[in-house]
Protein backbone atom coordinates (compact mmCIF):
# COMPACT_ATOMS: atom_id res chain seq x y z
CA UNK A 1 0.00 0.00 0.00
CA UNK A 2 1.21 3.19 -0.86
CA UNK A 3 -0.12 6.83 -0.48
CA UNK A 4 0.52 7.93 -4.04
CA UNK A 5 2.66 10.80 -3.03
CA UNK A 6 -0.38 12.97 -1.95
CA UNK A 7 0.48 15.24 1.49
CA UNK A 8 -0.99 14.40 4.74
CA UNK A 9 -1.24 15.87 7.71
CA UNK A 10 -1.51 14.19 10.70
CA UNK A 11 -2.70 16.70 13.80
CA UNK A 12 -3.01 14.85 17.48
CA UNK A 13 -4.11 17.25 20.32
CA UNK A 14 -1.85 15.57 23.01
CA UNK A 15 -4.03 17.27 26.07
CA UNK A 16 -7.28 15.81 24.93
CA UNK A 17 -5.82 12.46 24.94
CA UNK A 18 -6.35 9.62 27.44
CA UNK A 19 -4.37 6.85 26.22
CA UNK A 20 -6.67 4.39 24.97
CA UNK A 21 -4.42 3.29 22.06
CA UNK A 22 -7.29 2.32 19.86
CA UNK A 23 -5.96 4.66 16.98
CA UNK A 24 -2.52 2.85 17.07
CA UNK A 25 -4.12 -0.09 16.75
CA UNK A 26 -6.52 0.12 13.70
CA UNK A 27 -4.07 1.98 11.88
CA UNK A 28 -3.03 -0.03 9.16
CA UNK A 29 0.21 1.56 8.05
CA UNK A 30 1.86 1.49 11.58
CA UNK A 31 2.57 5.64 11.23
CA UNK A 32 1.69 5.83 15.07
CA UNK A 33 3.11 4.88 17.85
CA UNK A 34 2.37 5.70 21.91
CA UNK A 35 5.11 8.40 23.19
CA UNK A 36 7.31 8.02 25.98
CA UNK A 37 6.69 11.15 27.68
CA UNK A 38 3.31 11.60 29.11
CA UNK A 39 0.96 14.47 28.69
CA UNK A 40 -0.50 16.77 31.66
CA UNK A 41 -3.39 13.97 32.81
CA UNK A 42 0.12 11.37 32.36
CA UNK A 43 -1.28 9.52 29.65
CA UNK A 44 0.59 8.06 26.83
CA UNK A 45 -0.50 10.30 23.94
CA UNK A 46 0.57 9.22 20.15
CA UNK A 47 3.34 10.16 18.14
CA UNK A 48 3.64 10.30 14.13
CA UNK A 49 6.29 7.99 12.85
CA UNK A 50 5.85 7.93 9.31
CA UNK A 51 3.64 10.66 8.11
CA UNK A 52 4.81 9.36 4.35
CA UNK A 53 2.70 5.96 4.76
CA UNK A 54 -0.18 7.72 6.29
CA UNK A 55 -3.36 7.33 3.26
CA UNK A 56 -5.49 9.44 4.97
CA UNK A 57 -8.15 6.57 5.43
CA UNK A 58 -9.29 8.42 8.22
CA UNK A 59 -9.57 5.62 10.46
CA UNK A 60 -7.79 7.23 13.25
CA UNK A 61 -10.01 10.31 13.13
CA UNK A 62 -13.22 7.75 13.31
CA UNK A 63 -12.55 5.70 16.05
CA UNK A 64 -10.68 8.67 18.89
CA UNK A 65 -13.34 8.67 21.44
CA UNK A 66 -11.62 11.99 22.60
CA UNK A 67 -11.67 13.92 19.40
CA UNK A 68 -7.83 14.43 19.41
CA UNK A 69 -6.26 13.02 16.28
CA UNK A 70 -7.36 14.38 12.98
CA UNK A 71 -5.79 13.97 9.07
CA UNK A 72 -6.17 16.38 6.19
CA UNK A 73 -5.09 15.80 3.17
CA UNK A 74 -3.16 18.89 2.04
CA UNK A 75 -0.60 20.79 4.28
CA UNK A 76 -3.77 23.53 4.91
CA UNK A 77 -3.61 24.62 8.86
CA UNK A 78 -7.31 25.02 10.24
CA UNK A 79 -7.39 28.00 12.44
CA UNK A 80 -9.34 29.06 15.35
CA UNK B 1 1.06 34.61 17.64
CA UNK B 2 0.06 31.18 18.80
CA UNK B 3 -2.39 29.02 16.15
CA UNK B 4 -4.91 26.93 18.33
CA UNK B 5 -5.07 24.16 16.10
CA UNK B 6 -9.04 23.03 15.41
CA UNK B 7 -11.04 19.65 15.48
CA UNK B 8 -13.05 19.73 12.35
CA UNK B 9 -15.81 18.77 15.51
CA UNK B 10 -15.26 21.29 17.53
CA UNK B 11 -18.13 23.16 16.33
CA UNK B 12 -20.43 20.28 17.81
CA UNK B 13 -18.42 20.49 21.49
CA UNK B 14 -19.05 22.12 24.06
CA UNK B 15 -15.07 22.98 24.73
CA UNK B 16 -15.23 23.86 28.37
CA UNK B 17 -16.20 20.28 28.50
CA UNK B 18 -13.41 18.29 26.44
CA UNK B 19 -11.44 16.29 27.19
CA UNK B 20 -14.51 14.06 28.11
CA UNK B 21 -15.65 12.25 31.79
CA UNK B 22 -15.47 8.65 30.28
CA UNK B 23 -12.89 6.29 30.76
CA UNK B 24 -10.11 5.94 28.06
CA UNK B 25 -11.21 4.30 25.01
CA UNK B 26 -14.85 3.82 26.97
CA UNK B 27 -17.34 2.83 23.61
CA UNK B 28 -19.67 5.93 24.90
CA UNK B 29 -16.90 8.00 23.07
CA UNK B 30 -16.89 5.99 19.86
CA UNK B 31 -20.86 6.71 19.70
CA UNK B 32 -20.58 10.20 20.03
CA UNK B 33 -18.16 10.59 17.30
CA UNK B 34 -19.99 8.36 14.96
CA UNK B 35 -23.05 10.43 15.50
CA UNK B 36 -21.31 13.78 14.85
CA UNK B 37 -19.49 12.05 11.73
CA UNK B 38 -23.22 11.12 10.74
CA UNK B 39 -24.72 14.48 11.03
CA UNK B 40 -21.45 16.31 9.21
CA UNK B 41 -21.99 13.71 6.41
CA UNK B 42 -25.95 14.50 6.19
CA UNK B 43 -25.48 18.15 5.81
CA UNK B 44 -27.14 18.87 9.44
CA UNK B 45 -25.95 21.65 12.10
CA UNK B 46 -26.13 21.44 15.49
CA UNK B 47 -29.78 23.70 15.93
CA UNK B 48 -31.46 20.88 13.92
CA UNK B 49 -31.22 18.43 16.45
CA UNK B 50 -32.77 18.33 19.71
CA UNK B 51 -31.36 15.61 22.30
CA UNK B 52 -33.28 14.70 25.21
CA UNK B 53 -31.46 12.78 28.48
CA UNK B 54 -32.51 12.15 31.51
CA UNK B 55 -28.87 12.41 32.63
CA UNK B 56 -28.89 8.95 34.81
CA UNK B 57 -25.58 7.40 34.14
CA UNK B 58 -22.44 7.57 31.69
CA UNK B 59 -24.53 8.43 28.91
CA UNK B 60 -26.93 11.33 30.60
CA UNK B 61 -22.71 12.65 30.26
CA UNK B 62 -23.85 12.97 26.97
CA UNK B 63 -25.99 16.20 26.30
CA UNK B 64 -22.77 18.03 28.57
CA UNK B 65 -20.54 17.54 26.02
CA UNK B 66 -22.71 18.12 23.04
CA UNK B 67 -23.46 21.75 21.68
CA UNK B 68 -27.21 20.76 20.69
CA UNK B 69 -30.53 21.92 22.48
CA UNK B 70 -30.12 19.90 25.21
CA UNK B 71 -33.56 18.78 27.57
CA UNK B 72 -33.11 16.97 30.48
CA UNK B 73 -35.95 15.85 31.90
CA UNK B 74 -36.94 12.67 34.59
CA UNK B 75 -39.17 11.18 32.20
CA UNK B 76 -37.70 11.31 28.82
CA UNK B 77 -40.07 9.81 26.43
CA UNK B 78 -42.86 12.17 27.92
CA UNK B 79 -40.45 15.03 27.01
CA UNK B 80 -40.17 13.61 23.97
CA UNK B 81 -43.39 13.32 22.78
CA UNK B 82 -45.05 16.77 24.31
CA UNK B 83 -41.67 18.31 22.39
CA UNK B 84 -42.25 16.85 19.01
CA UNK B 85 -46.16 17.80 19.39
CA UNK B 86 -44.60 21.73 19.41
CA UNK B 87 -42.00 21.39 17.41
CA UNK B 88 -43.27 18.67 14.84
CA UNK B 89 -40.33 19.34 12.10
CA UNK B 90 -37.49 18.89 14.75
CA UNK B 91 -35.34 15.42 14.95
CA UNK B 92 -35.18 14.15 18.41
CA UNK B 93 -32.61 11.72 19.41
CA UNK B 94 -32.36 9.62 23.10
CA UNK B 95 -29.24 8.41 24.33
CA UNK B 96 -29.56 5.84 26.90
CA UNK B 97 -27.97 3.59 29.41
CA UNK B 98 -29.00 -0.07 30.72
CA UNK B 99 -29.96 1.73 33.71
CA UNK B 100 -32.30 4.24 32.58
CA UNK B 101 -34.15 2.52 29.66
CA UNK B 102 -34.38 -1.54 30.89
CA UNK B 103 -35.07 -0.78 34.45
CA UNK B 104 -36.77 2.34 35.22
CA UNK B 105 -37.40 3.37 31.62
CA UNK B 106 -39.45 0.39 30.27
CA UNK B 107 -42.92 1.68 30.09
CA UNK B 108 -41.80 5.03 28.70
CA UNK B 109 -40.17 2.86 25.90
CA UNK B 110 -43.16 0.88 25.06
CA UNK B 111 -45.86 3.49 25.20
CA UNK B 112 -43.99 5.69 22.23
CA UNK B 113 -43.30 2.86 20.50
CA UNK B 114 -46.40 1.91 20.65
CA UNK B 115 -47.76 5.91 19.54
CA UNK B 116 -45.07 5.46 16.56
CA UNK B 117 -43.21 8.82 18.19
CA UNK B 118 -40.97 9.51 15.21
CA UNK B 119 -37.39 9.83 17.41
CA UNK B 120 -34.33 7.66 17.62
CA UNK B 121 -33.64 6.01 20.57
CA UNK B 122 -29.79 4.98 20.88
CA UNK B 123 -29.04 2.64 23.89
CA UNK B 124 -25.48 2.12 25.10
CA UNK B 125 -26.01 -1.56 26.69
CA UNK B 126 -22.72 -1.92 28.86
CA UNK B 127 -24.34 -4.90 30.81
CA UNK B 128 -23.99 -2.90 34.32
CA UNK B 129 -27.54 -4.02 35.16
CA UNK B 130 -26.44 -7.38 34.40
CA UNK B 131 -23.80 -7.45 37.45
CA UNK B 132 -24.11 -11.99 37.36
CA UNK B 133 -23.35 -11.57 33.69
CA UNK B 134 -19.60 -11.29 33.88
CA UNK B 135 -18.72 -13.62 36.94
CA UNK B 136 -20.96 -16.62 35.71
CA UNK B 137 -17.36 -17.89 34.90
CA UNK B 138 -16.48 -18.23 37.96
CA UNK B 139 -19.45 -19.13 40.04
CA UNK B 140 -21.31 -20.83 37.09
CA UNK B 141 -24.36 -18.71 37.38
CA UNK B 142 -25.81 -17.89 33.82
CA UNK B 143 -27.68 -14.44 33.66
CA UNK B 144 -28.81 -13.88 30.01
CA UNK B 145 -29.30 -9.79 28.36
CA UNK B 146 -32.91 -9.02 27.83
CA UNK B 147 -33.44 -8.90 24.08
CA UNK B 148 -34.86 -5.09 23.54
CA UNK B 149 -35.00 -5.72 19.50
CA UNK B 150 -37.39 -8.42 19.49
CA UNK B 151 -39.73 -6.27 22.58
CA UNK B 152 -39.28 -3.38 19.96
CA UNK B 153 -40.59 -5.83 17.20
CA UNK B 154 -43.27 -6.93 19.44
CA UNK B 155 -44.78 -3.79 19.63
CA UNK B 156 -44.38 -1.46 16.53
CA UNK B 157 -40.74 0.17 15.97
CA UNK B 158 -40.43 1.05 12.27
CA UNK B 159 -36.15 0.45 12.26
CA UNK B 160 -34.32 -2.21 14.36
CA UNK B 161 -30.14 -2.27 14.65
CA UNK B 162 -27.83 -3.25 16.66
CA UNK B 163 -23.91 -3.01 16.43
CA UNK B 164 -21.01 -2.53 18.57
CA UNK B 165 -18.75 0.48 18.50
CA UNK B 166 -15.79 -1.50 16.28
CA UNK B 167 -18.40 -1.42 13.69
CA UNK B 168 -18.69 2.29 13.75
CA UNK B 169 -19.15 2.56 9.82
CA UNK B 170 -22.28 0.57 9.86
CA UNK B 171 -23.43 2.33 13.02
CA UNK B 172 -23.00 5.59 11.03
CA UNK B 173 -25.26 4.36 7.77
CA UNK B 174 -27.59 2.94 10.82
CA UNK B 175 -27.99 6.92 12.47
CA UNK B 176 -28.07 8.28 8.88
CA UNK B 177 -30.96 5.83 7.48
CA UNK B 178 -32.80 6.04 11.13
CA UNK B 179 -32.58 9.98 11.49
CA UNK B 180 -34.29 10.36 7.67
CA UNK B 181 -37.43 7.25 8.36
CA UNK B 182 -40.42 8.48 9.65
CA UNK B 183 -41.49 6.40 12.97
CA UNK B 184 -40.02 5.02 15.86
CA UNK B 185 -36.29 3.78 15.33
CA UNK B 186 -34.23 1.82 18.03
CA UNK B 187 -30.33 1.71 17.68
CA UNK B 188 -28.67 -0.77 20.14
CA UNK B 189 -24.91 -0.38 20.58
CA UNK B 190 -23.22 -3.47 22.55
CA UNK B 191 -20.39 -1.81 24.67
CA UNK B 192 -19.74 -3.46 27.79
CA UNK B 193 -17.94 -1.03 30.97
CA UNK B 194 -14.50 -1.13 30.63
CA UNK B 195 -14.12 -0.80 34.37
CA UNK B 196 -16.75 -4.21 35.06
CA UNK B 197 -14.93 -6.38 32.00
CA UNK B 198 -11.77 -5.40 34.09
CA UNK B 199 -12.62 -6.18 37.55
CA UNK B 200 -13.84 -10.13 36.34
CA UNK B 201 -10.80 -11.06 35.47
CA UNK B 202 -9.83 -10.44 32.24
CA UNK B 203 -6.95 -9.28 31.12
CA UNK B 204 -5.07 -6.28 28.78
CA UNK B 205 -5.23 -3.05 27.49
CA UNK B 206 -8.80 -1.39 26.17
CA UNK B 207 -7.96 -2.66 22.25
CA UNK B 208 -7.05 -5.91 23.38
CA UNK B 209 -10.83 -5.99 25.31
CA UNK B 210 -12.64 -4.23 22.75
CA UNK B 211 -10.63 -6.91 20.17
CA UNK B 212 -13.47 -9.51 21.15
CA UNK B 213 -16.13 -7.62 19.42
CA UNK B 214 -14.69 -8.14 15.83
CA UNK B 215 -13.87 -12.08 16.87
CA UNK B 216 -17.10 -12.41 18.18
CA UNK B 217 -19.63 -10.64 16.46
CA UNK B 218 -21.57 -11.83 13.62
CA UNK B 219 -23.41 -10.21 11.67
CA UNK B 220 -26.67 -11.35 10.33
CA UNK B 221 -29.39 -9.26 8.99
CA UNK B 222 -32.01 -11.99 8.59
CA UNK B 223 -31.83 -12.95 12.20
CA UNK B 224 -35.08 -13.89 13.95
CA UNK B 225 -35.85 -11.71 16.64
CA UNK B 226 -35.77 -14.70 19.30
CA UNK B 227 -32.64 -15.55 18.73
CA UNK B 228 -31.18 -12.43 19.39
CA UNK B 229 -30.75 -12.78 23.37
CA UNK B 230 -26.61 -12.40 24.09
CA UNK B 231 -25.74 -15.48 26.28
CA UNK B 232 -22.71 -15.04 26.01
CA UNK B 233 -19.86 -12.49 24.93
CA UNK B 234 -18.59 -15.19 22.89
CA UNK B 235 -21.69 -15.19 20.94
CA UNK B 236 -22.97 -11.70 19.56
CA UNK B 237 -25.64 -11.07 16.73
CA UNK B 238 -25.65 -7.90 15.34
CA UNK B 239 -27.55 -6.27 12.42
CA UNK B 240 -29.98 -4.25 10.80
CA UNK B 241 -32.90 -6.15 11.89
CA UNK B 242 -35.86 -4.31 10.69
CA UNK B 243 -36.92 -1.84 8.60
CA UNK B 244 -40.53 -1.67 7.91
CA UNK B 245 -40.30 1.49 5.19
Amino acid sequence: MTNKGQKVKIFVLKDRCKGCGICVAVCQTEVLKLSDEKNKDGQRHPVVIDEEQCLNCGLCEMFCPDFAIWTTKEKEEVLG
Amino acid sequence: MVKRQKHPFDAFLKLKNIPTVWCPGCGIGIVVNTFIQTLKKMGLEANQITLISSGISCTGKISDHLNFKTVESENPFEEAAEFKQKNPQSRVVLFFNDNDLIVSGTKGLIQSCEAGLEILAVLINSFVCNVLFFHKKYQGISEKIFNLPRLMNHHGASYIARWTPLHCRRLSYSIKEALSKPGFSFIEVISPCLMYYASSGYEGKTIDRMGCYLENAKINNESPMKDLTVEDLDHIVIGKFLDRS
